[in-house]
């Protein structure tokens, strides 16, 4: 049923209105879960209650107090209501329309794959990189011009164009071509147009500072943490990987800005008695946030079975370690940010959405973000594209050089993809109370479970996020400083 | 309740659930939300329509206690489930009014 039409198939509110006869109030839709000895409710949009057993019960029941301060609170916060007004389905109504702002807007980030070699031997890579001498692995200038038509073809306001490898400046040529190519076309389009460069910044040279400096291009980069675990991690043959990435991200501070550069790390089984470390590492090297990522099961890093050698329970502990030594900076005046405690903290508190593709629902590969491969195929997203690398071609959306706009982006691969996978409506998380804050993740439940809904009970992504999501609640509800230190990490 | 063991090397522990009591589509749901620990096996009993024979397979290394514990989660899921069906129905226009508002001026596609 289109939304458009939606309206016209209602009669007017009245019709609807109950007479509120044998009952105190009506529910407002929502949904509950049990944490620890109380009952957490959260609503379409995601505001939430955390309140006792006995007050639950009696609100399920209809036979709550209606001047008890419980009562106000889940009234104020659209769990319920005891008029005819229609203020509060208004209210909740807009927040809707802000929550799913982002699935009109379309895909926003548009991933180029440049090249697929790489100086580098991540035992954990992800993308089955190539060595440095195989140019057949970089994308060729006719498949870079398509891949910019396809881009100016999303009708979102705001493009991130966004350089991935491999090592990316090994084809530093394109990314030239493609950013004054895509500029060109944008004086014309006027959309809101970013470029990042996803890079270890082995190849970093002054030429490649002034053009980021002349396009105002923001580069990504990956640091593990101190010297012995970054290297260890990310072997650099023949070079001290370390020196070379520290170097140069203060480089980049000096010449282009400290806001122009960021960093990544991945979690190793190496990693896991220093988040300490690692967090301390950041913050030596300038960064007011850090990104606590587990590893994921692609490419090299199932091949040499790093992704097996630590599972969800043991990455949680860490994370929740990192996390409490976080808020402790935080109370002692250092302002220091989780990302992924930020993006989940802004989805409870606020309507807005962060644009994090792999927490939305409808799934944000392909909806959101997409990625050209070097060779012109087109995935839903670089997860997708890294599990084709291993032989699996499930995500394949097309081929730039071969199919036009409407075959990829309207292929029943996407369609389905994303209908079929929408935790409104799939097994768990359609009663689940944190289902506003989480999202379809169909690639991972694909490569996990040979299923892209895959069976929630047994999944590591629903393990990991709910967990995660008890955990911030918690926090957020233990003391007035811990939560005003949460409510500083949002992002709008 | 009771708990027995089984050459396949787990434990299985069963209950009775009166359907007059409680909706199927919420057993299902308990069933599905404890199967990383216990996979359901659902029949209905010959003798008795009115009610559910569910079979779980726990792990052998499971006690008694353990048992009770999974078997008490299970009862309680059960009535949350039961519960959010009623509340799903409860709000059923509501949910749709709300979609209403929030989708109904945009310009998505008409046809």
């Amino acid at each position: 049923m289109e939304a458009a039409n939606l309206a016209k198939k209602f009669n007017n509110q009245e019709y609807y209105q109950e007479k509120l006869q044998d009952k105190l109030y009506q529910f407002l839709p929502f949904r509950f879960s049990r944490l620890n000895d109380k009952v957490f409710l959260s609503n379409e949009v995601g505001e939430y209650c955390l309140i006792e057993n006995s007050e639950f019960k009696k609100f399920a029941s209809h036979e709550l107090n209606v001047n008890s301060n419980i009562y106000h609170n889940l009234k104020a916060k659209h769990f319920l209501f005891d008029d005819i007004e229609s203020v509060s389905l208004d209210l909740l109504g807009i927040k809707l329309r802000t929550k799913f702002q982002h699935i009109h807007n379309f895909t926003s980030l548009h991933m180029f794959v440049v090249s697929l070699r790489c100086d580098y031997s991540c035992k954990y890579c992800q993308v089955s990189r190539q060595s440095e001498d195989k140019s057949q692995f970089d994308m060729k200038e006719s498949t870079a011009l398509k891949g910019i038509d396809f881009v100016f073809e999303s009708p979102s306001q705001s493009i991130k164009i966004e350089f991935q490898g491999g090592e990316s400046l090994l084809n530093f040529s394109l990314i030239k071509f493609i950013v004054i190519e895509a500029k060109k076309r944008n004086e014309k389009e006027n959309r809101d147009l970013e470029f990042v460069i996803a890079t270890n910044l082995s190849f970093l040279s002054d030429e490649i500072i002034e053009f980021c400096s002349e396009h105002g291009i923001y580069i990504s980069t990956s640091l593990d943490g101190p010297e012995h675990l970054h290297n260890k991690n990310r072997a650099r043959p023949g070079r001290n990987g370390y020196e070379l990435t520290t170097n140069a991200i203060a480089r980049i501070r000096d010449t282009l800005g400290p806001d122009k550069i960021s960093a990544l790390m991945t979690t190793t089984e190496a990693s896991l008695n220093s988040v300490k470390e690692i967090i301390d590492e950041y913050m030596s090297q300038g960064f007011n946030s850090i990104f606590l990522r587990p590893l994921s099961a692609y490419g090299f890093a199932v091949k040499t079975r790093e992704a097996q050698k630590y599972d969800t329970s043991m990455w949680l502990e860490f994370y929740k370690e990192g996390l409490d030594y976080i808020i402790e900076l935080n109370k002692k005046g250092i302002f220091f940010r989780e990302t992924y405690a930020s993006i989940i903290l802004t989805k409870i508190l606020t309507p807005y959405n962060p644009g994090y593709v792999d927490l939305q629902s409808p799934a944000g590969a392909g909806s959101s973000a997409v990625i050209f491969n070097y060779d012109g195929k087109v995935y839903v997203s670089d997860e997708a594209r890294m599990l084709a690398e291993m032989g699996v071609d499930k995500f394949l959306l097309g081929n730039l050089d071969e199919n036009t706009y409407a075959e990829i982006m309207g292929s029943d691969v996407l369609l389905d993809c994303l209908a079929e996978t929408i935790t409104e409506s799939v097994p768990m998380c359609r009663d689940c109370a944190y289902q506003p804050y989480c999202g379809a993740d169909p690639v991972r439940h694909f490569a996990a479970e040979g299923d892209w809904v895959g069976h929630k009970a047994k999944s590591g992504f629903c393990n990991k996020n709910m967990s995660i999501f008890e955990h911030l609640i918690g926090l957020l509800e233990s003391d007035s400083e811990t939560k005003r230190i949460l409510t500083s990490w949002i992002r709008t | 309740m009771e708990g027995s063991k089984n050459p396949h090397k787990r434990k299985v522990a069963s209950v009775d659930v009166d359907l007059r009591v409680f909706n199927m589509d919420a057993v299902k749901s308990a069933c599905y939300r404890l199967a990383d620990v216990g996979q359901a096996s659902i029949k209905v009993n010959p003798n008795d329509d009115k009610y559910l024979l569910i079979a779980f397979s726990l792990p052998s290394s499971y006690s008694d206690a353990e048992v009770e514990c999974f078997l008490d989660e299970f009862n309680t899921e059960l009535i949350d489930y039961d519960l959010r069906i009623k509340i799903r129905e409860e709000t059923a226009v509501s949910r749709n009014l709300i979609l209403a508002y929030a989708f109904a001026d945009t310009k998505l596609s008409e046809e």
